[in-house]
């Protein structure tokens, strides 16, 4: 018995060391890369600001307390709505699109992907660059527009609020788009079989069998798209011009000009907790999946 | 076959392929009015797929369907109001059971009120009353196979399709519920078509046996007549616990039939007697010995070799016991000859001195 036992804990404590192993290396970074920087930035958002442009004792709600500012709720409420509308078109494109990728020729599908996810080859900023060049007032479409005849002096694409949403719909309609691609080539055609069988159109189709089918996975896009939209803070930089401030923008700009520390960082705490709250929605349907 | 007018479903030289495979070839057949129909078949033999063309599921390259005297080829699936149960059910998951019932109801825009009547009552003849709110994930097959029936007859079709109703539920669930199919199917009087590929369920259900074999139509008759005519050398092996036999002309007194490779016999066929016993033609029968004996219940199973060939027959209990190694005579009532595409049924001439051919 004696000499069984031991055998067995040797074994048991070799089996952890390989597991110590295993995850070891993902810890680490994890501890490095997530948990010292966020545990730096919860200590900065309970600083309070010093001459120096940095953070300092003492201990205060100065950050917290400084968002309550009408202007900053505002902005807030904006970047939601622009987020909001952002994933809403790329629910209105992505749908579609995931649609024609999944019932395309089985030999066109590898390729299709491969065109959704090549923009991700190049860094995203360097394409907003690109799309700079094309849309400002000496660019490539106001050239062509002007040399056609179709307009006498150049439009002002560049550098308005619809520039911006359309920079980010440009940016994260892949994200949108995988999701709903995965749930639309799951789904059960023997009940829309069904359902026509009792009758429905096209219409009911879609609505009845279709849609609910597909909710996970439009959930999931809508999620992923709404989630980095919050934070991508380039995009109205760059294409509005930095007229119109989003929470990105305000966070960056706590932290690099206005040298509010402490502020930015209570700001980049509530949109940690806000896309913490989003990410339990989407763990909740992602259980709703399994019953679907 | 007659072209009557009451025939409710008619199929007229349909055909289809799936790019070489041919599924469909030929089909011909006309169904009347409340008939309880089987398609029978082997595996890929094209039974589903004639069902989904009836349903509108698939479209045949040439030929007709007619439902109530109309041509339906082109009208699609969702206006030929059919009730379809699939052999996967296809149940709403994301919906209750009543919302699954009530679905055809909801598409027809009936209203609210007179849906709520029609499903308790739906969920009452399929007694699944206090499970309205239940979700198909938490029901067991054969109330899954239940709310689907309900489902497919609650927009009151004319017409219902059942594809492998029975397939994917515990033999002795399968066992109840193909009694109750066949006296709720009775008492709506709707006309039904049900795709199986399991003779017991077909023989056991079906008012009427469609035979289907390789995309073509053996035979179709009453359970009964197919089973005891068979028409065709695959109808006459396809029913029944047959065996093979090669040679037949070893056994006494049957006459014989040029060009006929082999026969086929079923047990009922063969009645085995003790050497003692008194038997009723003596000079046809042949001696045997007893190689196996299974017992099944009500009776036993005997395996008898007999020159060299063996020959399955059935012995009632209460008849006086044989055991293994004992020789008996086997005296065979009839066989089928099978000639190519034929099959020739021959009576043993010492009980009748001529063999027809059917």
């Amino acid at each position: 018995m004696g000499h069984l036992f031991k055998e067995k804990k040797k074994r048991s404590g070799g089996s952890r060391l390989s597991c110590i192993a295993m995850i070891g290396p993902v810890v680490v970074w994890m501890l490095l890369f997530l948990l010292v920087p966020l545990l730096y930035v919860i200590c900065i958002s309970f600083l309070s600001k010093n001459s120096y442009g940095g953070a300092g004792l003492p201990v205060t709600l100065q950050g917290y307390l400084g968002m309550l500012q009408s202007e900053y709720g505002r902005i807030f409420l904006q970047s939601l709505w622009l987020s909001g509308k952002t994933t809403l078109i790329c629910l209105l494109f992505g749908y579609p699109f995931a649609w024609i990728i999944a019932h395309a020729p089985k030999k066109w599908k590898p390729f299709l992907l491969l065109l959704l996810m090549l923009p991700f080859w190049i860094n995203s900023m360097i394409r907003i660059y690109g799309w700079i060049t094309l849309l400002r007032s000496q660019g490539v479409v106001n050239q062509m527009l002007m040399a056609a005849g179709l307009i006498q002096k150049p439009l002002d694409i560049l550098y308005t609020d619809g520039a911006v949403l359309f920079g980010m719909v440009y940016d994260l309609l892949p994200f949108t788009v995988l999701p709903i691609y995965t749930s639309i080539e799951k789904l059960d055609h023997s009940l829309v079989e069904a359902a026509q069988d009792l009758g429905a159109g096209k219409w009911h189709v879609f609505t009845r069998v279709i849609l609910p089918q597909t909710m996970p996975g439009i959930f999931a896009g809508s999620i992923q798209t709404f989630i980095p939209s919050l934070g991508l803070f380039y995009i109205s930089d760059m294409m509005g011009g930095a007229k119109t401030m989003y929470i990105g923008n305000l966070i960056k700009n706590q932290f690099l000009s206005a040298r509010n520390w402490p502020l930015g960082a209570a700001l980049s705490i509530v949109l940690i907790l806000i896309t913490l709250m989003l990410m339990r929605l989407y763990t909740k349907v992602g259980s709703l999946d399994d019953m679907v | 076959m007659a072209d009557t007018v009451q025939n409710y479903v008619e199929l007229h030289d349909i055909n289809k392929n799936y790019g070489d495979f041919q599924a469909s070839h030929q089909i011909n057949f006309g169904i009347e009015k409340g008939k309880l129909v089987a398609l029978l078949g082997p595996s890929g033999s094209g039974k589903t797929t004639i069902l989904r063309m009836i349903a509108g599921l698939e479209t045949p390259d040439s030929g007709e369907i007619k439902i109530d005297g109309q041509v339906v080829n082109h009208i699609p699936a969702n206006k030929r109001g059919i009730g379809f149960v699939f052999q996967s059910y296809a149940l709403f998951r994301y919906m209750t059971v009543y919302d699954n019932i009530a679905m055809g109801l909801q598409i027809q825009k009936v209203p609210k009120q007179q849906i709520k009547e029609r499903v308790t009552e739906l969920l009452d003849l399929v007694s699944l009353k206090g499970l309205e709110n239940r979700y198909p994930n938490q029901l067991s097959g054969g109330q899954r196979q239940r709310v689907a029936f309900a489902r497919a007859i609650a927009p009151n079709p004319q017409l219902l399709l059942l594809d492998e109703p029975f397939a994917a539920i515990d033999a002795k669930v399968r066992q109840e519920l193909r009694s109750w199919l066949k006296e709720m199917i009775g008492k709506l009087g709707i006309t039904s078509i049900f795709v199986t590929h399991d003779q017991d369920e077909a023989m056991e259900v079906a008012d009427e046996i469609i035979l289907t074999n390789r995309g073509r139509i053996e035979q179709i008759g009453s359970p009964s007549e197919i089973y005891t005519y068979p028409k065709t050398a695959f109808t006459a092996s396809f029913f029944g616990q047959n065996a093979q036999l090669e040679g037949y002309q070893a056994f006494h007194t049957f006459g014989d039939v040029p060009g006929a490779d082999k026969a086929l016999i079923r047990p009922e066929f063969v009645k085995v007697y003790k050497l003692d016993e008194k038997q009723q033609y003596p000079e046809s029968a042949s001696i045997g010995t007893v190689e196996q004996i299974s017992f099944r219940g009500d009776r036993t199973e005997l395996q008898i070799n007999v020159n060299g060939l063996l020959i399955t027959a059935k012995r009632n209990l209460g008849e006086s016991p044989i055991a293994v190694g004992e020789q008996v005579k086997v005296f065979l009532y009839r066989i089928f000859v099978l000639k190519g595409e034929e099959v020739i049924l021959l009576e043993n001439e010492a009980v009748n001195s001529n063999y027809f051919n059917i």
